[in-house]
């Protein structure tokens, strides 16, 4: 036991080496002695000895080596080891520099990995020795933490090394972000937004790797058994969703949800305002979630707003909401908001007997959205005329995606054959647009988010939410099966295959129920304000994550087939057969998964865009000589989902037949791809070819990709691949396409993409096969 | 496989008249069961690949040489000789 000391030189001040001013305390003498190994009593004398000699203005240094010669006459080794500990300074996070003392290890090892405390002190007197043994004048605190983490391991306290550790990147990484301009991408541009996005991303995905997921489910992740979607936002944010610009228009609009941090506004009166405040619902939702975020029934909500305006001002509105849209650079780290907007050529028939919401969110219940049918038609034909028109170059708008509600019976019946023909300009001019089949299967009330994602707003929303304006709904979050894998592991025996089918769709349902805790807890704590915003005097939430899509996705399934049976999808009956046996018992398994949870689960056509090459290139080291890919090497990449390999030499027509037997099964939704091969199609081969696609398909969901070629130099943008300018000449030619939802600038893109790019059978619109022609 | 089909499913409202449509035709033009017509349960698998096959969803529908001709709807008896005598005859 040390002695008690009392402070006699109350009023002496000591002056540190970083000059600020200090009372001398002796006991600080007595702390740094024993923690080189001095003993108490020793420690103690020697603090009383110096107590009487101090002076009012001494500096630490000249304490250190008064105590220091003190030392040196008792005990020379203590002395040398008192010396070393004294000089020892820790860079510490919190940018100060302080002495190292091992009480911070102590009493952070048992904060934060909830060890006894002994045991701490083990630790941290281990990892002093392993310090004085190195003979360093600073260390940092990383540097402490790592050799603390080095004797976790030592004594096998794995997990507990997983709490401790640090998250972060190698300096090299760092540096090579800020300094190293890197090849513009079409997502991320190079710029100091992305500089801090692409360093957040590590940290989080690594937080989510080895902190938020089980370590079973991790590893599941990362042997590409499945695919968590976005894990860099897992443990943070929502996926997508889909809003109701009648609740803004309603109630006003919070750019932060809660208008702390940002003005508050009112209903918007004026049109100008309702279409500014739809741009920023959408921005200020993406700041709360990583997918698309859009609008269902865009131009019927704010079809009142444009009554008694001239087409050119509602031409101008439509504008002003897609440059913003294309225009807002402020999202996640620098880059457009993923926006989307869902269009009706005609008001849809649950709307027409709604009361509609006014100018000044006021509601009659005598007008209702059937008395706004020709501004709704209006607003319509002004947005296809401005992406028809470009930007101020020329060049498409890709977003927000525009997608356009198709309904098979009014085609039958030849309603809005005009809009029809229009939007197919729009086709055939950018490939803009998305085609929404309503198919007699599909739930009646739905809308497309983010890349493909159906959402049955059935589900998710009551009668209240129709008539209050708070349609809304979203997928939670995405996990894809690697279906290929399944197969080497099964070896050809069909029972193992399914077995090993259900295993993996139970882990992929677990990391989705962990998520709905995830995002229950951040709701809770207002992480995520914009979304937990009150919709009514019941305290719903704007986002409830019980009537959330909870999304598990396939890729691969043409792969599959390949290693299972020898046969890809287009071959034969019996492997398109076993193929929709696979997908039905996916859908069978996600059913009961609805059943036992209550929870709305759902089988999607994932994007797959960095997936399908991921899960390829992990299997092609995995499952050496037995992995069944496209194209090879670092290019090798697995065809999305259910679809016909994209080299597949068939006919457009077998193509679109085989895809669309698969929709019906994917009720969290399914994506077709019509890549046109002509420079130049006529809307009319595309009219009639979306009239076919609609009528004569199960296909619910499907846009013609046509490929653009952007001159940099003149910014000439023409169908196709081409090498040369066809207005300059110029060779510096920006290549664009689309990826699986949206269009993009294809040199962000990886290399498996660019493989399935090149790849690609391209069609004519009467469904004849043509040759790309870039050498490139 | 016969060249005119109707496929139905179990918890189908409009099934039931769809099947009497199809057995006062087979009557009339003596279409034998089996042979010239057949009714596929789609709850049964094989028939439901074979009716997604033919980018049929719904119930019930008709089929024609491979080609749907009335998908989720019951067709009048006219309609459907129509179809039939357009078709195969």
């Amino acid at each position: 036991m040390a002695h008690r000391y009392v402070n006699r030189n109350i009023g002496i001040r000591v002056i540190r080496s970083d000059n600020s001013v200090d009372k001398f305390n002796p006991e600080e003498i007595i702390v740094s002695c024993m923690n080189a190994g001095v003993s108490s009593s020793i420690a103690t004398s020697i603090a009383l000895d110096i107590a009487k000699n101090v002076y009012d203005g001494i500096t630490t240094r000249e304490i250190r080596e008064m105590v220091y010669s003190s030392l040196r006459r008792i005990n020379p080794e203590l002395a040398e080891r008192y010396k070393y500990r004294a000089r020892l300074r820790v860079r510490t996070s919190r940018t100060t520099l302080e002495t190292f003392d091992r009480k911070h290890i102590v009493n952070s090892l048992v904060k934060e990995t909830g060890i006894d405390r002994k045991l701490a002190e083990k630790i941290a007197r281990d990892v002093g020795r392993e310090l004085e043994r190195m003979r360093l004048n600073y260390v940092t605190a990383p540097l402490i933490r790592e050799i603390v983490n080095v004797k976790l391991l030592e004594r096998g306290l794995e997990r507990e090394r997983a709490k401790y550790t640090r998250l972060g990147m190698p300096v090299y990484d760092v540096k090579d972000l800020i300094e190293k301009p890197h090849k513009e991408n079409a997502n991320l541009q190079y710029n100091p937004e992305t500089v801090h996005k692409l360093m957040a991303d590590q940290i989080s995905k690594e937080y989510a790797l080895i902190n938020v997921l089980p370590i079973e489910l991790a590893d599941s992740h990362m042997r590409g058994e499945i695919h968590i979607h976005d894990l860099d936002y897992f443990a943070t944010r929502p996926f997508c969703f889909s809003h109701d610009i009648r609740f803004f228009l309603k109630n006003g609009f919070k750019a932060d949800g809660v208008g702390n941090h940002t003005a508050i506004a009112g209903p918007a009166k004026r049109p100008e305002v309702a279409f500014l405040h739809a741009a920023k619902v959408l921005a200020a939702s993406q700041t709360n979630c990583s997918g698309g975020q859009g609008f269902s029934y865009f131009n019927t909500f704010l079809a009142p707003y444009v009554r008694g305006l001239s087409e050119r001002k509602i031409n101008q509105l439509a504008q002003m909401f897609i440059y913003e849209m294309s225009q807002m650079y402020v999202a996640r780290g620098g880059q457009t908001v993923f926006s989307s907007i869902d269009c009706d050529m005609s008001i849809p028939e649950q709307f027409r007997d709604v009361p509609a919401v006014l100018p000044g969110g006021k509601v009659r219940d005598r007008i209702t959205y059937s008395d706004f049918e020709d501004e709704a038609r209006k607003l319509f034909n002004a947005l296809v005329d401005v992406y028809l028109h470009g930007d101020y170059i020329g060049k498409p708008f890709n977003f927000p995606k525009f997608e356009v509600q198709i309904y098979p019976k009014e085609l039958k019946n030849g309603e809005n054959e005009e809009e029809l023909m229009k939007v197919s300009r729009l086709a055939a001019k950018f490939g803009t647009p998305y085609y929404i089949i309503n198919q007699p299967y599909m739930p009646k009330f739905a809308c497309y988010q983010c890349c493909s994602f159906l959402m049955p707003l059935t589900e998710a929303n009551t009668d209240d939410d129709l008539y209050n304006g708070t349609i809304r709904g979203g997928g939670l979050q995405v996990v894809t099966i690697n279906l290929p894998q399944i197969a080497y592991e099964s070896n050809g025996n069909d029972d193992k295959l399914f077995e090993l089918l259900e295993e993996r769709m139970k882990k992929a349902r677990d990391i989705l129920l962990l998520k709905r805790e995830i995002i229950k807890r951040n709701l809770r704590n207002d992480l995520l304000p914009f979304m937990s915003q009150r919709i009514d005097d019941n305290g719903t939430l704007y986002l409830e994550p019980d009537r959330q899509s909870y999304i598990i996705g396939l890729v691969g399934m043409n792969e599959m087939l390949v290693a299972h049976l020898g046969l890809e999808l287009h071959e034969s009956d019996y492997a398109w057969k076993f193929g929709l046996k696979v997908m039905k018992r996916m859908k069978d398994i996600v059913a009961r998964f609805r059943e036992e949870t209550g929870l709305n689960f759902s089988l999607a056509r994932t994007p797959a865009e960095s997936c399908a090459y991921r899960l390829a290139q992990i299997d092609l080291n995995r499952y050496d000589g037995k992995a069944v890919v496209n194209g090879s090497g670092d290019s090798a990449y697995y065809t999305n989902s259910f679809h016909v390999r994209p080299s597949a030499d068939v006919p457009l027509w077998k193509r679109l037949k085989i895809e669309g037997s698969f929709h019906p099964l994917t009720d969290g939704g399914a994506m077709s791809h019509v890549w046109l091969g002509e420079q130049n199609p006529s809307p009319e081969g595309i009219y009639e070819l979306t009239r076919k696609i609609s009528l004569k398909t199960a296909i619910q969901y499907f846009a013609f990709t046509k490929d653009l070629s952007v001159c940099r130099d003149c910014s000439f943008v023409t169908g196709g691949f081409v090498d040369r300018c066809p207005n300059c000449n110029s060779t510096r030619i920006d290549y664009w396409s689309r990826i699986t939802g949206y269009y993009q600038n294809i040199s962000g893109w990886n290399k498996g993409k660019i493989a399935e790019l090149r790849d690609r059978a391209r069609y004519g619109t009467q469904g004849n096969v043509i040759a790309l022609k870039s050498k490139k | 496989m016969t060249r005119l089909k109707l496929f139905v499913s179990k918890n189908c409202p409009r099934c039931p008249s769809a099947k009497r449509v199809m057995k006062e035709i087979a009557e009339e033009l003596k279409l034998r069961d089996g042979v010239d017509y057949s009714i596929l349960n789609i709850d049964e698998d094989d028939n439901f690949f074979l009716a997604l096959q033919y980018q049929i969803a719904s119930t019930p529908s008709f089929v024609i040489d491979d080609e749907p001709v009335f998908v989720g709807e019951v067709p009048k008896k006219e309609e459907l000789i129509r179809m039939i005598k357009g078709k195969i005859t």
